[in-house]
């Protein structure tokens, strides 16, 4: 499989970014990095452990990284790539057992915005990895389906289906409330159906 | 089967549209809510130590031709 590089200008051998700005780019690109981590991950720490192995990665490849070239593209796929060739399943299932499991547990004592928030990630650790990925780089990180697909090493059409995909896997989990929420929780699915509703109405109210 | 809210009569594709937009502003929140959180201080240090390593073999890197990269 040929590396997923960024097609264009591959004529001049464009130069590496001085050290100084790679530096900059790479402090710029911390924030993203940890919220993309955070979504394969699931999990906190994991998510800053996997964000740092990919800055030192990134830092060790610095000479590969050409001008002109999106870094934070670049940057992403080595933490995508980091996460995979790192052993996932245990980052996951710190994410499940751990703090999935006590959040669930303090849980759900208002609805209010740190609640959705809580639901909505756990929602998306029920998606398959390829989907997770796919939307939350198109759907949160501002990536084109391009750009998505160079992160993730596919086809475009492959990353729109995933994205297609993931929403409406999205929308049925949400809908139903994701799959922790079944014990003695005080929001019974329809809420939860209730609760996006309500969303619906502020947010095009407001917009 | 839609379950939805009969009282207005939207066709089923504007509410999923509208969920859609829910979820997006959720799928939102979710990742900015870390974002916002900047760099946090073992990342300024990471950083800083990187300076050190770098004038440690900055020289060596000049040289553009460090072909020891997997």
């Amino acid at each position: 499989m040929a590396s997923p590089d960024c097609d264009t200008a591959a004529e001049a051998p464009a130069e590496p970014l001085p050290v100084g700005e790679f530096k900059r780019e790479m402090a710029e690109a911390i924030p993203y990095m940890r919220a993309f981590a955070r979504s394969l991950t699931g999990d906190d720490s994991a998510a800053d452990d996997l964000t740092q192995d990919a800055l030192m990665k990134a830092w060790n490849a610095r000479q590969r990284f050409r001008a002109g070239s999106n870094f934070r593209a670049w940057i992403f796929t080595i933490v995508r790539n980091q996460f995979y060739s790192n052993c996932r399943r245990s980052w996951r299932q710190v994410a499940w057992d751990q703090e999935q499991a006590d959040r669930t547990l303090t849980g759900p004592s208002s609805m209010n915005g740190v609640m959705e928030l809580d639901e909505t990630r756990r929602a998306l650790l029920e998606l398959p990895d390829d989907q997770r990925e796919a939307i939350i780089l198109v759907g949160a990180g501002g990536f084109s389906y391009e750009e998505a697909a160079s992160i993730c090493g596919c086809a475009v059409g492959t990353v729109k289906s995933r994205v297609s995909r993931a929403r409406s896997a999205l929308a049925a989990i949400l809908e139903t409330g994701p799959r922790q929420r079944s014990a003695g929780d005080d929001v019974k699915p329809s809420q939860s159906a209730e609760l996006i509703m309500a969303e619906v109405k502020s947010l095009t109210s407001g917009a | 089967m839609s379950a939805m809210n009969k009282s207005d009569d939207k066709p089923d594709a504007q509410a999923v549209k509208s969920r859609q937009r829910v979820i997006g502003a959720r799928l939102q929140a979710v990742y900015d809510d870390v974002v916002r959180q900047g760099v946090p201080d073992d990342f300024e240090q990471m950083l800083a130590a990187l300076d050190e390593l770098d004038e440690q073999s900055g020289a060596a890197v000049k040289n553009g031709s460090n072909g020891n990269e997997g």
